[in-house]
């Protein structure tokens, strides 16, 4: 990796002005990313500054604060997995952070990194040290590799700027379900608005220099259920291949609102609105679930390599849908 | 010796336990040294491609850089044609790993790029362009040979002719005469790798013309020898360091003397610290490692001819070894073993083997845990399911009937050295009991036709042997062992420990002979210097192999001090015997006398000081032949059966509750919880089985694209659960205490017992490993 400043930012502000001041800072909370994100040179633009804000204490907290459940960006994997706040009011979330790589690494990745990480496209990560890069579109190439080479683990939803690299994170699918906001230091940002493939580098809208602060879940109801599932290969420490959140509010035996979010099958976190549509003022059923699988990958576009995926994903919201109901 | 054993067959604590877990263990990077170099590499962007134009001279000129090495300078280490993506065309040698990249970025080297085969299915088309130029890209393997006139009296084969196949009988006449043939083409064993967790590097230190390289090595004498004939100097002057290794998996064997073979680690730093005189690191990171680290894989055609009922009659094997762009191409005589000449020895009438290796654009196999007999055993007992099915015979039974026993003939393990051998014991039915008792398998295992639903258990048995150790002469191995006035001894010993156990158990084979507790033995291992040559620590050989030596070490040291305790007590040295470390007359136990009165010791004069006992073993040992008769030999296996359970989900085609039952006779467990270690081995075939490592190339441009542990994924303890059956049957003559062996046995039969297990629970065979969820539901029509 290239040589660069560290700092460790004692505020948010001070974090923020020498963001600022630098031509391509990278900020680094558990590094848990990060670090092979530079060691393996991914970006095409070296690092000058990394920024560390793991130690600033505002950023830790999960807390009730009126009708939302406040977590703190700097909050780790492992704590939030482990809060009875947080698995009383986001089942979901909980056990999305639960699901996430090893306990090494939910000690120190936090919420903030994992869902501002970069995607694992095994071209796009390519070590620089064995015959170098990968010019792909994303690094700004020309061509996307895994659309003509192997795509086991890519997008089954089409592609975004010819990139068909799927976000990767645990944490996403469950926010964007949970209809979370993301506090930033410039703005709010909802869930589902924060995930791009656009951004040509990044996987989220987040602007040079811009900091996530907290993330905010707006509390359920009675009557509220949530679950996450992941199918992935390795029992421990692996990506998914793919991973379902959903949530249901029943009100008297009926649906009376339902969210259910995908992760691993598009470059970003995929919300199934029509699919969850079809649960709406339904009574819950065996038959009704299978629908709404069915429904969820109707506009499914398969790459050659990847059709699997589909059928996977269609299992998953099944499992997703009836962890809920029980 | 006390007629029951004392320190063997216990669970002592490992030697060198303390200090793998505090620490304290120093492992090849552990060991600084002040102003070491450290070295980098430019890879090869393309499979196939020669160096046009190569221009080191501003990364030269950079402050910091001491040497920039390629084909212009060290020819026999570098070359301009490329193989495969990865081969290094330029190592830097700088102050700093930040100086040496930054080198990197200043050599400008353009490539001639040509076409390239990827894959064995590739390299074997028609036109397929060269790997190496001029050469085929698929080699018969020379040393087939055919096997007849059977003695009589011995039932020894007398004659061997080269052949192109390897083998016995008439395979055409043995399929007219069965009445049920079974066979498969096609059968794939993708491309995996042995998953070591210290990647491969080293540290060489030249100074007033001496050689010191620490690194990891299964067989450091060997390794210093070739080297220090490689680099002209005096085997005296090299001191080769491998204090421990950091895992192997059988792929950390140095082969100095062949450019394909992954060695240049070491090679580069030795040149660059002779050439500078100053110690110069040369560690590879794991993207490297899982291009250098050795990889395995295989296409095979397997068909088999039974009698009505269920009697073996004939095999013939087709196997072709991808050897990528290099390599060990001997990885493949071990493919054999599962077959006819060995495994299926016992009623196989015909056999025909015919064994190829394949060139690839891609980095080399070599053979790691297993050595070529993992491959094999998929491809054999594969078909032997599908033919109980066939057959109609309970799967385990089909085993049972036909598996090798102790005294059958073994015509396949060496070719090169003897025309065949007796193996020296099996205790397969043992292990097959024990499984079929442990998993309740008449109660549970049903045909794939009676499984419905979405989740289906499926059971799978696959049984094994593993060559254990070279029979052929030439392989020598020694130690040293010395005994002191207070009772404690020190063992001198090269044999690799690679956490396989040996240094403890070769500890209690000398407490055991000695008569001393096992925590007053000592060991020196660490380098080449300061211990007598042992062999390389492959083919499972440590235990039968090492225990030679030491054992007729201690007993020489032991036959020593009796002699001289014999003299003080006033009775024949065979009258006493050692316990406790005490010496005492057998016939009457209370006349006794310490180890230190017996060696006489009397300040810094008089008495002896240390008694040292040294033996040479020779292969074979006198022991191991039938009745004495020199080309009458036994010779070990490492044998046994495993069985697979799990349960596949039809919606996810994904695995769960995942069991392996691993039951192996080892003739004696010298150490029951390091055999049982030595099962864990199994593991590696869960993650090649179902966790997809692959190793996964780029179809276009033969980039490996899960050259990591997160892409390529080792299994982790949740992924499987391991149970081991320990079977001990007494009286195998091959070794001092009947032991055999147990290394990589374990490691054998997996992926066949896992597609046996598959096919059992959803009635449909894959022929092509790994089993992932794209396949399981590609074969249950969901895809
Ligand atoms: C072996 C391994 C396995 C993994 N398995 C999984 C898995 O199963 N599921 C999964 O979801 N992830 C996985 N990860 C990815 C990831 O490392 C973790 O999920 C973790 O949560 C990242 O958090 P971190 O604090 O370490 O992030 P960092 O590495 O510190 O940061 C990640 C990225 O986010 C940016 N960033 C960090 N904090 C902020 C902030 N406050 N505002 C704006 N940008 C910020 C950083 O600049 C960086 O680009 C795995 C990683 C590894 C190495
Ligand atoms: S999927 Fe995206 S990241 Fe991967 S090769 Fe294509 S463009 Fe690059």
């Amino acid at each position: 990796m290239k040589t660069f400043d560290y700092i460790k930012a004692n505020s948010l502000d001070e974090a923020g002005a020498i963001l600022a001041a630098s031509a391509n800072g990278a900020i680094h909370s558990g590094g848990t990313d990060l670090m092979g994100c530079l060691r393996d040179r991914i970006w095409m633009e070296d690092v000058d500054v990394v920024v560390s804000v793991a130690s600033i204490e505002e950023l830790k907290h999960i807390r009730k604060d009126g009708d939302a459940l406040k977590i703190g960006a700097m909050t780790t994997l492992a704590d939030i997995a482990a809060s009875a706040l947080v698995k009383e009011s986001c089942r979901m979330l909980a056990q999305a952070a639960q699901a996430t790589a090893s306990p090494q690494l939910r000690n120190v990745g936090t919420i903030a990194g994992n869902i501002c990480q970069e995607n694992r496209c095994w071209y796009y990560r390519y070590s620089y040290r064995i015959g170098g890069i990968i010019e792909c579109i994303r690094k700004g190439g020309k061509k996307c590799l895994a659309v003509g080479g192997d795509h086991r683990y890519h997008s089954i939803f089409g592609a975004v700027n010819r990139c068909v690299a799927v976000n990767p994170s645990d944490t996403a699918p469950a926010l964007v379900a949970a209809d979370a906001t993301i506090a930033t230091t410039k703005r709010n940002i909802s869930a589902r608005e924060f995930f791009t493939g656009e951004n040509g580098k990044s996987s989220t809208v987040l602007e040079k220099g811009e900091i996530v602060k907290e993330i905010s879940v707006p509390l359920s109801g009675d009557g509220v259920r949530s679950a996450f599932k992941k199918v992935a290969l390795r029992k421990s420490i692996d990506f998914a291949i793919i991973s379902c959140a959903a949530q249901i509010a029943l009100s008297g035996g009926r649906v009376e609102n339902a969210t259910i979010c995908l992760g691993g099958v598009h470059v970003n976190p995929r919300p199934m609105d029509e699919a969850a549509g079809v649960l709406k003022g339904e009574a819950l059923s065996d038959e009704l679930i299978e629908c709404a699988a069915n429904v969820a990958l109707e506009g499914a576009k398969p790459l050659k390599g990847n059709r699997y995926k589909v059928q996977i994903a269609k299992a998953i919201i099944l499992d997703t849908l009836s962890d809920c109901i029980l | 010796m006390a007629e029951k054993l004392k320190v063997l067959g216990k669970s002592v604590h490992q030697k060198t336990a303390l200090e793998r877990v505090n620490g304290s263990a120093r492992y090849y990077s552990d060991f600084q040294l002040p102003g070491t170099l450290i070295t980098r590499f430019i890879r090869s962007p393309y499979p196939k491609a020669k160096v046009t134009k190569l221009d080191t001279e501003a990364a030269e000129a950079l402050p910091g850089v001491e040497l920039v090495m390629s084909y212009k300078n060290f020819p026999q280490t570098f070359r301009d044609t490329m193989h495969y993506v990865g081969e290094q065309v330029v190592a830097v040698v700088a102050v700093d790993e930040d100086v040496a990249e930054e080198a990197l970025e200043l050599v400008r080297v353009e490539y001639e790029e040509y076409p390239a085969v990827l894959s064995i299915e590739e390299a074997l088309a028609p036109d397929a362009p060269e790997v190496f130029e001029g050469e085929p890209n698929c080699h018969d393997w020379e040393f087939h040979y055919y096997l007849s006139e059977k003695d009589p009296e011995s039932g020894l084969w007398t004659k061997k002719d080269h052949a192109d196949f390897h083998g016995f009988g008439n395979v055409d006449e043995g399929f007219a005469e069965s009445d049920v043939i079974v066979e498969a083409e096609g059968l794939k064993y993708a491309y995996t790798k042995s998953p070591a967790m210290n990647p491969r590097g080293a540290l060489a230190h030249f100074n007033s013309g001496k050689l010191t390289v620490y690194t990891h090595s299964q067989g450091m004498h060997h390794e210093k020898t070739v080297l220090a004939g490689v680099l002209g100097l005096n085997v005296t002057d090299v001191n080769y360091v491998c204090e421990y290794i950091g895992s192997s998996f059988g792929g950390k064997i140095a082969e100095p003397s062949d450019i394909n073979h992954p060695t240049h680690y070491l090679i580069v730093a030795c040149l660059a610290s002779i050439e500078l005189s100053k110690p110069v690191r040369c560690v590879y990171t794991r993207e490297e490692e899982m291009l250098c680290g050795w990889s395995r894989g295989s296409l095979s055609n397997v068909k088999i001819g039974f009698k009505s009922d269920g009697t073996l009659h004939a095999i013939s094997y087709d196997n072709w070894m991808e050897m990528g762009s290099g390599g060990d191409k001997w990885t493949i005589k071990n493919s054999l073993l599962a077959t006819g000449t060995t495994l299926y020895s016992r009623n196989c009438k015909h056999m025909r083997g015919k064994l190829r290796y394949v060139h690839t654009n891609r980095f080399l196999s070599s053979g790691w845990q297993g050595y070529g007999a993992p491959e094999g055993h998929y491809g054999v007992e594969v078909v032997m399911d599908m033919a109980a099915e066939k057959l109609g015979i309970d799967p385990i039974e089909l085993r049972r009937m036909n598996h090798m026993r102790g005294g059958d003939i073994d015509a396949g393990y060496d070719p090169l050295s003897y025309k065949s051998c007796y193996i020296s014991s099996s205790g397969i039915s043992e292990c097959l009991d024990a499984l079929e008792e442990r998993a309740d398998w008449k109660k549970r295992w049903k045909p794939p036709a009676e499984k419905s639903g979405r989740y289906r258990e499926g059971l799978g048995i696959a049984i094994f042997c593993m060559g254990a150790g070279r029979p052929g002469p030439g392989n020598n191995t020694s130690a040293e062992v010395k005994l002191f006035p207070d009772g404690t001894a020190k063992l001198y010993s090269a044999l690799a420990e690679m956490g396989q156990g040996q240094h403890t158990v070769q500890c209690q084979i000398v407490a055991e002979v000695l008569g001393i507790p096992y925590k007053k033995v000592g060991l020196v291992w660490q380098e080449t210097d300061s211990t007598p040559w042992a062999s390389i620590a492959a083919s499972s050989i440590g235990t039968w192999l090492q225990s030679w030596p030491t054992y007729e070490a201690a007993r020489d040291v032991r036959m020593q001090l009796l002699t001289l305790a014999a003299e003080l007590i006033g009775v024949d040295a065979e009258k006493l015997d050692i316990d406790d470390s005490m010496i005492f007359v057998k016939d009457d136990p209370s006349r006794t006398l310490s180890i230190g009165e017996a060696m006489g010791v009397l300040g810094i004069y008089g008495g002896k000081h240390e008694l040292i006992g040294y033996y040479s073993h020779e292969v074979p040992h006198p022991r191991c032949l039938k009745d004495g008769k020199p080309g009458q030999l036994y010779i070990p296996k490492e044998k046994g059966a495993q069985l697979v359970s799990l349960i596949v989900d039809t919606e996810t085609g994904l695995c769960h509750d995942v069991k392996v039952i691993n039951a192996q006779d080892v003739g004696r467990a010298m150490n029951p919880k390091i055999v049982e270690g030595q099962f864990l081995n199994a593991r590696h075939g869960v993650e090649n089985a179902l966790l997809g490592s692959d190793c996964i190339v780029d179809k276009k441009n033969g980039r490996l694209l899960n050259g990591n542990w997160i892409d390529y994924k080792p299994t982790s303890f949740l992924d499987c659960d391991i149970d081991p059956i320990i079977i001990e049957k007494p009286g195998d003559p091959t070794h001092p205490f009947g032991a055999t062996a147990c290394g990589e046995g374990a490691a054998c039969p997996t992926l066949a017992a896992f597609s046996n297990a598959i096919y059992n629970a959803i009635g449909v065979r894959i022929k092509e490993t790994p089993f992932t969820p794209d396949k399981i539901l590609a074969a249950l029509g969901k895809v």
